[in-house]
């Protein structure tokens, strides 16, 4: 194998088992517990039952019971009992990868996402970086350690390279070329280059199964009869194709926090130093011709708790008073019980909007004000409890969810059990509990705050039952009455309460 | 009146209905019901059940179905005279035919063509007219309501109404209720139930959610808005409509014009066309007494005697028809060269015997043809042909198809029903369980239904689902209530029904999923329960073998050349090696339990392989008959006949029942059973559906016994040997078929190997080892089996010598049959002149290339395995200069040669099976504490030892009480393991998952049959990542 020129120094950083490590931040587990990760979602789509359920990586105590990847879970739990099997946390591995990132951009501003659990890193333009290679690989692991990782780190100098080398190291390898170091990296498995699926199925038929294996194979042959991939491959076993990194452009944060040295107590301060923030947020979208779509608030009490929200604006845009406006109505009317001790504001950053409105369709006349009102409306009445409710596809009356203004609003379900004909629900919200006295088997007395009303004739029962399948389960017997009072109502009894669901007319 | 609920949905409506017809007539007959009518969607396939449940609480069955119409909607329709029958069979006929699966559709004209003898209601929310009001397209409703009038005539057609507590019944109601006053026409009330009782609903939610291929929690108002869809009474209906009463009182007006039952269904087995002079007996008698000339040589008094009494029963009850029909068949069979066996009870008769129907002769083997036939019997007699599995059974098939075409013939269904494993996917699917957990409780069940030591709740938490999880209960309710429940209709294996005149006007017929076949809507017992024959047409992979091994034979010369009826009788060769459970590949005794009890009884004569046919069965086994028979046949415990006046019938099988003509007999002896009776016994010993037929016969015998002063003790003993038959009843002439069959393989195994081994190979997968243990087991008995090769090998395997065979390109996994023509032919036109010309005369796909190159076939062409694979992998294109290519030698390649490991595995992975050393005879110098198989006989009794190999087969009886059996094969022969079931419950996945297994236990050698009985169980690592396929849970 060979190297670049000696002056090129790269670092790749390799997270092994990287969904394992990812799943088990989430879900922590005793050192010696036997782990081991599925492949694909927790619950699967329907029909894809193939590939789902398979083992991805299992730690080292699993892999010495016999537990290799591409098993079923009943084949693995078959090899030890005690297995414990994770699924795969898909925000939690991006997390760990932009944790990965972070700390490659502590070091150098040019790194590239080579894949999940893989970055490589150029360092070729830090000083002196050649004599501290093995500190700064062990830097870096210290460093990842602290988020609950394990690297391995492998220097070189090319990118694939140092991959190999991160692969083949069992903490540190820094990869000089010839020697015990190549042979370590002629040792490792033909699968650490990713062939194409069909490449690696003949290769395994070839018993092609180390990179040196693979490398002894002449580059005219492999050509002839695994195409480009194939030569890819053997290229990289050879010794790298000398490429460049995909670098990672550093997103443009806008992001702002604020550590305070005094707690804050009152609005006032808070809302000065919000602007403050406002106003480098809006000079960097203005900067990039963007505008903001929604602000993400995070108030950290002195008492360590913290208070997250995330505010639509109605139109994006990047107007400091208006935005600070939409904070201002959110923290009006909210009361907590310690001093906001540090403060995030995020801007979530759009282009301006390209929506032609239809024709016939009115736009908002202000929309910065309606999304202003709504703000207070929700500050009024508490979150969640504002917004467009959203009938359900459900035999549950009333079964609705609360869902936001300016969300797009799905065709509701058509129900065939309600007629189209008669007199019109006025629902009373929340209905009203009451109770109810029965002559034969029929409700004969509602009795409501004190007052008894008699019933003049009741029509029903109506049934309705559903979501027998789960804790909510749920029942109603329904009735239509005439009361004293000259009302017609609508009663229902669920499980053992009467409620009164509203008044017809 | 009376309520009569006449738009019942059974879960034959698959996925719209959750109650059997049973569950629905027992519960109708529960609530005072006289009178139900059974309407599935597009089919009668409920009625026969319901039928005869209704026969049973002396009801009523109405026949109808729901018509899926042109525009989707659906019409109930009840059959109220013959005609009226035979239209609606006809019509589903003619819809389900032309149209893909659940696609067939009638149409309005077709109604109106078919509608003589039957009877409409307007339906339910899915029906043309209320479906109509729903969308409030009053002019579709009028025009509806003016079809039915018309089609049906104001006597027969009505409107349904049905109130289920929901605010929209109101209004339906009334429209309908003006609708029907406006055309003049009745109100019937119905509840539409779509389950017997409120707890259906449950299944019903979950069958629509099924059904709409998605989840309970997304199927939203796809589902019930309540549980009132269940079967109400009189009492509840008129307390429904207490505005109406005239409708509930309709109900019973209209069931009074119905007069048909299934009773008068009108079949008729088809008819024999005789020569002229003859009428169907004279010409039955003339061919029988022909026939039987030629058959036996020379006629004696006892044979005419026997063919005169036959002939007169047959003639008495009127089938000589269906003697001439199954005669004609077995003919044809002969003449195109196929094999042909009659078995079952036909098998006691002199005149099939005489007819070349069965080859068991009856007056030999003392087979009373009572059993078959007798004069107080009218039902049909039961003769099943054994044919050659595979391509000519089919050719009988379609030969029956195009005999009795158009609609004539056609196969029975097989109902597929909910299962354990398949019970739990789709319960689990709907409840959106993970998939891990469904796929983990399969794997945990990996043996199908068989009698559980671990309940449902401990199985599906060790499948990963937690004791608190929010679903666990709905799902073991689910899993409860969907087993059993037909799922969808299959064809039974070999079930054909025949008729005279149009089956289609008997039974509507479908399309089955195989192409070509048709099949009605009953399975085999409904159609015996209506009294339609059945022709068994069975495929026996060992027919075909012996077929196929008897051509080879004669193709290979005199001296090879035999005839099956010309095997010698008694060979002490092929006897000793019965004697020695040496049967691998033997039909019937091959079998692990067969093996087990072979050394103990010591077979010498042809009874003796009955005996031993009959023996390991289900029926003796679970009668524990099978240890006393053994005892008395050594010597070791005296013969009891349970009875004395058992003694006649018993004492050919030492005392134990093993035949249900046995059992019939002391039937009829101790508890003086008649004719009627004994036939009543024999069926409910053959109908494998109800458990309530044997306890109802059971009970009969129990007290005519009683009535005859039987002492309790004995009663008790007869009735368990007689309920131990309830799950494989087996007639002695049954078992002599088979015997036969048994005997001919053994003795081609003992004296034609190489050709018996071929022809094993071909026909696979058949019987009960994989073809790796048939060669395996070939070549311990010196024959050399040679790999597949490109330029010697066939399409089949082939016999080279006397004791060489040469593997044929069909052992070859991931060739597909074209590319195996295509191979032959090329070569056909010259041998290949090396790699190069190969891979240009024979451009099949690089994946199929690889698999030859892999396996080795390619080892003429190339220096060896990883060469051809080098070579095959280069593209290439015949062109002009391709023919210089030709002669030109391979290219060397870079490649490794493959190690013995690797060799294994690629044998494994291309042809399931290896010529090459056994993979334990690889890891054997690995393996020091590893006793051999061929050892253990040696050891001592008693002693520890470990034994370890590839896992050919693992067996967990219903009859053995959840123990497992294993066996583990090496490069040396079988050790078998006996595994208690504490054991398996604690090591289930390592057994049920593993290839290569270790087992560790103690040595148990009884009447020379070796057992290890285990007491650990681990996994054994293996050089070879695959292994055989296992015969497992069978």
């Amino acid at each position: 194998m060979n190297t670049k020129t000696s002056s090129s120094v790269h670092a790749a950083i390799w997270l092994p088992r990287f969904a394992l490590q990812a799943a088990l931040r989430v879900t922590p587990q005793s050192s010696g517990a036997v782990l081991a990760v599925l492949d694909g979602g927790a619950e699967p789509a329907a029909g894809n039952e193939a590939g789902a359920g398979r083992i991805m990586h299992a730690n080292q105590i699993a892999e010495c019971r016999g537990i290799m990847p591409g098993m079923t879970t009943s084949q693995a739990m078959a090899r030890c009992m005690k297995l414990t099997l994770l699924h795969r946390m898909a925000d939690e591995e991006e997390r760990v990868q932009q944790e990965l990132l972070e700390c490659a951009d502590r070091w150098t501003p040019d790194y590239e996402s080579t894949e999940p659990g893989l970055c490589v890193l150029d360092l070729s333009a830090a000083r002196g970086i050649r004599q501290r290679r093995l500190a700064c690989g062990e830097s870096i692991r210290t460093e990842l350690a602290t988020h609950s990782l394990e690297a391995r780190v492998g220097f070189a100098g090319d990118p694939d390279h140092a991959c190999l080398a991160a692969h083949a190291a069992e903490s540190v390898l820094i990869h000089e070329g010839g020697g015990s170091d190549s042979t370590l990296l002629e040792k490792l498995p033909v699968a650490v280059l990713h062939p194409a699926p069909a490449v690696m199925e003949v290769l395994r038929l070839w018993g092609v199964h180390t990179l040196a294996q693979l490398a002894a194979l002449p580059r005219e042959g492999v050509a002839a009869r695994l195409g480009a991939d194939g030569l890819h491959a053997w290229q990289l076993a050879k010794g790298g194709t000398g490429r460049l990194l995909q670098r990672v452009r550093p997103a443009v944060l806008f992001c702002e926090t604020t550590e305070l040295e005094h707690p804050v107590e009152s609005l006032e301060p808070l809302l000065f130093m919000l602007r403050r923030m406002l106003e480098t947020l809006c000079r960097r979208l203005a900067e990039r011709w963007l505008v903001a779509a929604s602000e993400h608030l995070r108030l950290t009490f002195e008492d360590g708790t913290q208070h997250e929200r995330l505010l639509r604006v109605a139109e994006p845009t990047r107007d400091e008073d208006l935005l600070l406006r939409v904070l201002h109505t959110h923290l009006d009317g909210m009361r907590s019980a310690a001093a906001v001790k540090s403060v995030t504001l995020e801007l979530t950053p759009t282009r301006q909007s390209m929506r032609q409105n239809l024709l016939f369709e009115r736009s908002l006349r202000d929309p910065q004000r309606f999304a202003e009102t709504l703000a207070q409306l929700e500050a009024l009445f508490g979150i969640g409890r504002m917004g467009k409710p959203r009938l359900l596809s459900s035999h549950r009356p009333d079964a609705f969810l609360m869902a936001g203004f300016l969300e797009p609003t799905p065709p509701a379900p058509t129900r065939n059990d309600t007629p189209s004909h008669g007199l019109p629900l006025c629902r009373f919200r929340p209905p009203r509990t009451v109770g109810v006295s029965l002559h034969q088997h029929r409700p004969a007395f509602i009795t409501t705050a004190g007052t008894t009303l008699a019933i003049t004739a009741a029509n029903g029962p109506c049934y309705l039952s559903g979501d027998w399948w789960d804790r909510q389960a749920w029942s109603r017997e329904v009735w239509e009455v005439a009361a004293s009072d000259g009302a017609l109502y609508q009663l229902a009894r669920e499980g053992s309460h009467w409620v009164l669901d509203g008044v017809f007319g | 009146m009376a309520f009569v609920e006449l738009h019942a949905r059974s879960a034959f409506s698959f996925l719209r209905a959750s109650s059997t017809p049973e569950a629905l007539l027992d519960h109708a007959a529960s609530l005072g019901m006289e009178q139900i009518a059974i309407t599935d969607r597009d089919g009668v396939y409920g009625s026969a059940r319901a039928h005869h449940r209704a026969g049973e609480h002396g009801m009523r069955g109405i026949v109808g179905a729901e018509l899926t119409l042109e525009d989707d909607s659906v019409l109930p329709v009840l059959v109220r005279t013959r005609e009226g029958y035979q239209n609606l069979c006809r019509m589903l006929t003619q819809s389900k035919l032309r149209a893909a699966k659940y696609a067939g559709r009638i149409t309005w004209a077709e109604l109106e063509q078919h509608a003589q003898g039957l009877m409409a209601l307007s339906g339910d929310e899915e029906g043309p007219l209320l479906g109509a009001l729903a969308r409030e397209d009053r002019q579709t409703a009028l025009s509806t309501m003016e079809n039915l009038v018309r089609i049906f005539g104001r006597e027969y057609a009505a409107v349904e109404i049905q109130r289920h507590h929901l605010r929209k019944d109101r209004l339906s109601v009334a429209s309908l209720a003006e609708l029907a006053e406006r055309f003049d026409l009745p109100l019937v009330a119905s509840n539409g139930p779509c389950y017997a009782m409120r707890e259906g609903r449950m299944l019903l939610d979950a069958f629509t959610a099924l059904r709409h291929h998605t989840t309970l929690d997304e199927a939203g108002l796809l589902l019930s808005p309540n549980s009132q869809r269940h079967l109400k009474g009189e009492h509840e209906m008129r307390a429904l409509f207490p505005d109406l009463p005239a409708a509930v009182d309709n109900t019973a007006r209209l069931a009074e014009r119905i007069e048909f039952t299934l009773e008068n269904l009108g079949y008729q087995f088809p008819t024999y066309a005789v020569p002229a002079g003859h009428d169907m007996n004279s010409f039955l008698r003339e061919a029988s007494f022909h026939a039987a000339r030629e058959r036996y040589g020379e006629m004696n008094h006892e044979i005419k005697a026997k063919l005169d009494h036959e002939l007169r029963v047959i003639h008495q009850l009127g089938f000589s028809g269906y003697f001439l029909v199954i005669w004609d068949i077995v003919r044809w069979c002969k003449d195109q060269g196929i094999m042909v066996q009659g078995r079952g009870s036909a098998a006691n008769s002199v005149v099939c015997y005489s007819l070349g129907i069965t080859n068991a002769e009856p007056i030999k083997g003392k087979l009373l043809f009572e059993r078959f036939l007798s004069e107080g019997r009218d039902t049909w007699p039961d003769i099943d042909l054994d044919l050659p599995s595979g391509d000519r059974r089919e050719r009988v098939i379609q030969e029956m198809y195009r005999r009795f075409a158009p609609h004539g013939a056609a196969m029975t269904a097989n109902v597929i029903t909910y299962r354990g494993r398949s019970a739990l996917r789709e319960m689990g699917k709907v409840l959106g369980l993970p998939q891990d957990v469904i796929s983990r409780f399969s794997s945990l069940f990996a043996s199908g239904d068989f009698q559980h030591t671990l309940g449902m709740e401990d199985h599906v938490r060790r499948a990963g689902m937690p004791g608190d999880h929010p679903r666990l209960a709905a799902l073991l309710r689910l899993h409860a209530a969907v087993h059993g429940m037909p799922r969808h209709l299959g064809q039974h294996s070999g079930g054909m029904v025949l008729c005279s005149q149009g089956l289609d006007t008997v039974v509507p017929l479908e399309p089955a999923s195989m192409p070509g076949r048709v099949v009605v809507q009953w399975d085999k017992d409904d159609c015996a329960d209506l009294g339609i024959i059945k022709v068994d047409l069975l495929g026996l992979g060992m027919m075909a073998v012996l077929e196929d091994t008897i051509h080879t034979c004669h193709a290979r010369g005199e001296a090879r050349a035999f005839e099956m009826h010309r095997i010698p009788q008694d060979d002490p060769a092929t006897y000793d090696m019965i004697c020695l459970a040496d049967t691998i590949g033997v039909f019937q005794i091959e079998s692990r339990a067969q093996m087990a009890t072979l050394p103990r009884l010591q077979p010498r004569k042809f009874y003796d392989l009955v005996v031993a046919v009959s023996l390991i069965r289900p029926g003796p086994i679970v009668g524990k008959m099978v240890h006393p028979y053994l005892n008395r046949h050594a010597g070791r415990e005296k013969v009891d006949y349970i009875a004395d006046c058992f003694e006649p019938i018993l004492e050919k099988t030492l005392g134990v029942p093993l035949f249900q003509e046995q059992v019939l007999q002391m039937a009829m002896i101790i508890a003086g059973f008649s004719g009627g009776e004994a036939e009543e016994l024999r069926r409910a010993l053959s109908f494998h559906r109800s458990q309530e037929r044997m306890d109802k016969v059971m009970a009969k015998l129990r007290a005519a016994m009683t009535q005859r002063s039987v002492p309790e003790a004995t009663q008790d003993r007869v009735v368990k040997s007689i309920q131990s038959f309830a799950v494989y009843g087996f007639p002695e002439s049954h078992a002599i078929s088979f015997a036969l069959l048994a005997y001919a393989s053994a003795w081609l195994r003992t004296h034609r190997l190489a050709e018996f081994t071929a022809a094993l190979l071909n026909n696979q997968p058949m019987g009960f080892y994989s073809s790796a243990t048939l060669v395996r087991d070939a070549k311990l008995h010196g024959l050399r089996v040679l790999p597949v090769c490109v330029t010697l090998s066939d399409l089949d395997c082939r016999v080279d010598d006397d004791s060489t065979i040469r593997l044929g390109f069909s052992q070859l996994r991931g060739v597909c049959s074209a590319s195996r023509h295509l191979l032959i032919s090329a070569r056909q036109a010259g041998p290949w002149l090396g790699i190069e010309d190969f891979l240009l005369r024979c451009p099949l796909p690089k994946d199929e290339l690889r698999v030859l190159a892999k396996s080795g076939a390619l080892n003429t062409l190339a220096s060896n395995r990883r060469s051809a694979l080098w070579e095959v992998e280069q593209k290439r294109e015949a062109d002009l200069f391709s023919a210089f290519a030709k002669a030109t030698l391979e290219s060397s390649s870079p490649l490794a040669v493959m190690t013995p490991a690797e060799r294994l595995e690629a044998d494994y992975a291309a042809t399931s099976l290896t010529v090459g050393p056994h993979p334990m005879a690889l890891m054997r110098a690995t393996l020091p504490d590893i006793t051999r198989a061929c050892d253990l006989p040696s050891r001592r009794p008693g002693s520890r030892v470990i034994i370890g190999g590839m896992v050919i087969c693992r067996q967990r009886p219903g009859t053995a009480n959840g123990h497992v059996f294993i066996s583990l094969e090496d490069e040396t022969g079988i050790a078998n393991a006996f595994v208690p079931s504490s054991l398996f419950e604690a090591r289930r996945l390592v057994i049920t998952q593993e290839s290569f297994l270790r087992i560790r236990g103690r040595l148990q050698i009884a009447d020379n049959v070796t057992t290890v009985l285990a007491l650990a169980i681990e996994h054994l690592p293996s050089t070879t990542q695959g292994g055989v396929r296992s015969h497992d849970f069978h």
